[in-house]
C-alpha cells in the first residue's frame, strides 16, 4: 500500500490503518511520515495567521513562527522517545520510528481540518466564536483518540494497559522537564562562575 | 603595552571632559528633565501593555515657600482643596507647636488667609479665650472641604469644614476663619463603639455630610446638616481565595480566632461631584481600586486592575525583586468626567475615563522639578491644570495640560456624550499627534459605525484592538452581504455540501474496497 492509501485508511478504518504501518515494516517509507509532521506544523501556523480577527486568541503580529514550531515539535519528540522507552521495557512491539509514525498518522485529521476551520471562522463574530473553538476541540479530541488507538493496535495492548502506558509517559515527560530545567539552571550558574573567575583573573593579573 | 595605556588614558580623560561639559549644559538649560513622552495602558486580550504617548502635562509652577507669620513652608501637609475661584486650601501639621494650620493661597503661592487659632467672631473681637469650641487649636487635621455659596461664587459666603482628626470633630469655619460650629460624635447607639477620628470630609449638593473615618472600615458615615447620624454607605467587600479557605480548614478554631480577622479594603480618599456621584479610592487591594458610588452606595465603576502593579527584578543573578502595588491616595474628577487618581507608590497621576480606560499617566518620584517625594493630594484648577501636593517636601506643583491632553479629554467627553460626529473632528486632529492612540481609533470606529460605513469601522476597531466593536460592525457587514447575494450564497452552500458528500462517498468506497482486500488476504504477517 502506498502512503496516501495508508493515510486514508487511518481515517476510515483506524485500527487496520495503523496495523499497515507495522505490516510491511521492512519497506515502509518514512518520508511521508515526516511530511505529515511538517504539514501539521504548517497547518498550525497558517491557522494562527488565517483565523478571523474577531475569533483569534492571539495577535498575528506577535506570533513567532519558530516558537510555535518548537512548542509542538519538542513535546512530540519527547513523547516519541519516552513512550518508546517505556513500551520497550513492558512488552511493546514498536520501534522508535514506528511510534513516531503512529503519532504523525494520528494527527492527520488535524492536518486536514485546521485550515478549513480557520477559513470557516471568517463567517463568525466574537459572540459566536464558541462554535469555532468547539470545532477545534472536537478535531483535537479525535486526534487524541487516534493516538490511543494507534498505541493499542500497534503494540497489541489491552485498553487498560494502553492508558497505563499513557499515564506513565506523561509522568516521564514531566520528570524530564524538571530535569532539563534543573540542568539549565545549574549550567547557567557554572558558566557564570567560570566567566567571573576569568574576569577576576584578568583583573588581578593582566590589567 | 605602553602605547595602549596611553591611548586608553587619553580616551578616559576625553570622556571625563565630555561628561563635565554635558553636566554643565544640563544645569544651565533647565531644572526640569525634559521627557518627550508619557504613557498609557491598553489591554489587548488579558495582558496589560504599555504604550508611549506624547507628553500630557508640563510643569507650570512650583510653590516651595510663601509668606507666613509661623512657618514659610508646609510641614507634613495632609490635604488640599481647590475652590471654584482657584484658591488652594492646604491643611498641614505646621508651626506653631505641631498643631494644625490651614493656609489659603493662590496658584502662585500668595497667601490670603492663615488659620491657626479657632475662635468665634465675638471672642476674636473681644480678644478673649474662646470657650465655645471644643478646642482652640487644630490637632492633626487630615481633611478639608470648602463649600461655595450655592447662589454665586462670592468668596464672602464660603464655608470651611476641617476634619480635625486629633480632636475627634469636624470644625465649621466661615470665610474669614471664625468658628461657627463643631460637629462632634453623633449620639447614636449604632456607632457608639467606634472612635470618631474623621479623616476626610465632603458635603454633597443636598447638604449631607460624608465622613471618612481613619479606623472605620464601614464605608462613609453620613450626617445631616444638624450633625445627626443618618447611616453608613458604600461598604467595600472582602475577597477570599481558595487557598485561604483550605488553610482555614486545617487550622484549629482557637487559632483562627487569634488570627487577624479578614477586613474589607478601606477607602483612602473620596470626592463628590456636582451631581452627587462619589468617587473614591481604595487601598491595600490589587484591583478595583477606584470606585464610583451612587447615593445608595453601589459601585458602578467597571471592575478592573487600576494603576500599575508590577514586579521589578533588582538583582539579575538571583532574580530577587520588589513587587509594586499601586497605592491611590487621592482622586478628583473634572467637568468632562475625566478621573484623576494619584498613586503614591510611584508618584503617578492616572487619567481614566468613565469606562475605566487609562487615557494617560504622568509624573514620577524624584528630586527634580515636577517630580514628587511622597505626593498626598491632588486638585484641579478651573483651567483643568492639575495641582499636586507633596507630603515630604511640602511643595505645591501645578501641571498644565498640553495640546495633546486637551484634545484627549475633549474627545473623550464628546464620545461619552454620544456626539460622535463632533468627536470625530477632535480625534482626527489627535491622530496627527499620535497615530497609535487606541481610544481615538475606537471613537472613529464608532463614528463610522453610526454612519453605516462598516468597512472603515472594522478597520478602525482593528487598530483600536477592540474585538467587541469589530464584531458588531462585522455582523452588520455580514447582514448586508447576505441581503444582497442571498441566492448565490445558498447555491454555494448547496454545491459545497453536495461536493463534500460525493467526494467523501467516493473515497470511502475506494478505501472500503482496499480494506476488504487487506483483511481477507491477510496483509499482516502474524
Amino acid at each position: 500500500m502506498n502512503p496516501v492509501q495508508i493515510t486514508l485508511m487511518t481515517i476510515f478504518h483506524p485500527m487496520d490503518g495503523f496495523n499497515q504501518i507495522k505490516a510491511n515494516r521492512e519497506n515502509f517509507s518514512y518520508i511521508p511520515t515526516i511530511a505529515i509532521f511538517i504539514l501539521c506544523l504548517v497547518a498550525r501556523v497558517l491557522s494562527l495567521y488565517l483565523t478571523s480577527y474577531s475569533v483569534s486568541t492571539v495577535d498575528p503580529a506577535r506570533i513567532n513562527v519558530i516558537t510555535e514550531c518548537i512548542m509542538i515539535a519538542v513535546p512530540a519528540v519527547a513523547w516519541c522517545v519516552l513512550h518508546y522507552a517505556i513500551t520497550t521495557i513492558s512488552s511493546g512491539e514498536c520501534k522508535l520510528r514506528e511510534v513516531f509514525a503512529g503519532l504523525a498518522y494520528a494527527f492527520v485529521p488535524y492536518m486536514l481540518c485546521a485550515l478549513p476551520i480557520a477559513l470557516f471562522s471568517h463567517l463568525y463574530s466574537a459572540s459566536s466564536a464558541a462554535t469555532i473553538y468547539t470545532l477545534e476541540g472536537i478535531v483535537l479530541a479525535y486526534c487524541v483518540f487516534q493516538v490511543i488507538l494507534s498505541i493499542k493496535t500497534m503494540n497489541d495492548f489491552t485498553m487498560k494497559k494502553t492508558f497505563g502506558m499513557i499515564v506513565l509517559t506523561i509522568v516521564a515527560i514531566a520528570l524530564c522537564a524538571v530535569l532539563v530545567m534543573l540542568l539549565y539552571g545549574l549550567t547557567g550558574q557554572l558558566i557564570r562562575t567560570i566567566y567571573q573567575f576569568f574576569r577576576e583573573f584578568i583583573m588581578i593579573y593582566i590589567s | 603595552m605602553k602605547t595602549l595605556n596611553r591611548i586608553l588614558s587619553s580616551v578616559l580623560v576625553l570622556c571625563v571632559v565630555l561628561a563635565m561639559f554635558a553636566g554643565f549644559n544640563t544645569r544651565v538649560a533647565s531644572a526640569e528633565i525634559q521627557v518627550t513622552h508619557d504613557y498609557h495602558y491598553i489591554e489587548p486580550g488579558d495582558e496589560k501593555s504599555k504604550m508611549a504617548i506624547p507628553k500630557a502635562y508640563t510643569v507650570r509652577n512650583t510653590v516651595s515657600s510663601f509668606k507666613s507669620a509661623y512657618s514659610t513652608s508646609f510641614k507634613e501637609p495632609t490635604d488640599m482643596f481647590i475652590d471654584d475661584n482657584d484658591n488652594i486650601y492646604v491643611v498641614d501639621f505646621g508651626a506653631p507647636n505641631n498643631n494644625g494650620r490651614v493656609t489659603k493661597m493662590n496658584m502662585w503661592g500668595e497667601v490670603s488667609l492663615e488659620i491657626v487659632e479657632i475662635r468665634c467672631r465675638e471672642c476674636a473681637e473681644a480678644d478673649t479665650r474662646c470657650t465655645h469650641s471644643k478646642s482652640a487649636t487644630l490637632n492633626k487635621p487630615q481633611g478639608i472641604y470648602v463649600m461655595d455659596d450655592p447662589d454665586g461664587n462670592r468668596e464672602a459666603d464660603q464655608h470651611m469644614f476641617i476634619a480635625d482628626t486629633g480632636n475627634e470633630r469636624v470644625v465649621h469655619l466661615d470665610s474669614k476663619g471664625y468658628w461657627v460650629e463643631d460637629f462632634l460624635k453623633p449620639n447614636d447607639e449604632s456607632i457608639a463603639d467606634y472612635p470618631f477620628d474623621v479623616k476626610k470630609v465632603y458635603i454633597n449638593n443636598n447638604g449631607i455630610m460624608y465622613l471618612l473615618l481613619s479606623t472605620d472600615f464601614q464605608g462613609f458615615m453620613t450626617l445631616n446638616s444638624k450633625g445627626e447620624y443618618i447611616t453608613n454607605t458604600g461598604m467595600t467587600w472582602t475577597t477570599t481565595s481558595l487557598a485561604a479557605l483550605f488553610k482555614n480548614w486545617f487550622t484549629k478554631d482557637n487559632e483562627l480566632l487569634e488570627r487577624a480577622t479578614l477586613v474589607a479594603p478601606p477607602y483612602s480618599n473620596f470626592m463628590i461631584d456636582d451631581s452627587g456621584w462619589i468617587y473614591a479610592t481604595i487601598i491595600s487591594t490589587e484591583e478595583n481600586q477606584i470606585a464610583k458610588l451612587n447615593t445608595s452606595g453601589t459601585n458602578i465603576y467597571p471592575p478592573n486592575v487600576y494603576g500599575r502593579n508590577f514586579y521589578e527584578i533588582t538583582d539579575m543573578t538571583t532574580f530577587d525583586g520588589t513587587y509594586y502595588i499601586s497605592n491611590f491616595v487621592d482622586i478628583t474628577v473634572d467637568d468632562q468626567g475625566i478621573i484623576y487618581a494619584l498613586d503614591n507608590m510611584l508618584g503617578n497621576v492616572f487619567l481614566y475615563d468613565q469606562e475605566g480606560n487609562n487615557l494617560a499617566y504622568f509624573g514620577s518620584k524624584g528630586t527634580y522639578r515636577g517630580r514628587f517625594q511622597n505626593p498626598i493630594a491632588i486638585g484641579l484648577l478651573s483651567d483643568t491644570s492639575v495641582v499636586v501636593l507633596d507630603d515630604k517636601t511640602g511643595y505645591v506643583t501645578t501641571f498644565a495640560p498640553t495640546d495633546f491632553c486637551t484634545l484627549v479629554k475633549e474627545g473623550s467627553y464628546l464620545y461619552f456624550e454620544a456626539e460622535y460626529e463632533k468627536a470625530r473632528a477632535v480625534w482626527t486632529k489627535l491622530l496627527e499627534l499620535d497615530g497609535n492612540y487606541v481610544y481615538a481609533h475606537k471613537a472613529l470606529g464608532k463614528a463610522y459605525f453610526k454612519e453605516k460605513n462598516y468597512d472603515m469601522a472594522m478597520y478602525e476597531y482593528k487598530l483600536a484592538r477592540n474585538t467587541e466593536g469589530y464584531s458588531l460592525a462585522f455582523e452588520k457587514k455580514k447582514g448586508e452581504i447576505t441581503d444582497d447575494y442571498f441566492f448565490l450564497i445558498v447555491l454555494i452552500i448547496i454545491v459545497v455540501i453536495v461536493g463534500v458528500v460525493i467526494g467523501y462517498r467516493a473515497v470511502k468506497k475506494y478505501i472500503d474496497k482496499l480494506h476488504v482486500k487487506i483483511t481477507t488476504w491477510g496483509g499482516d504477517e502474524e
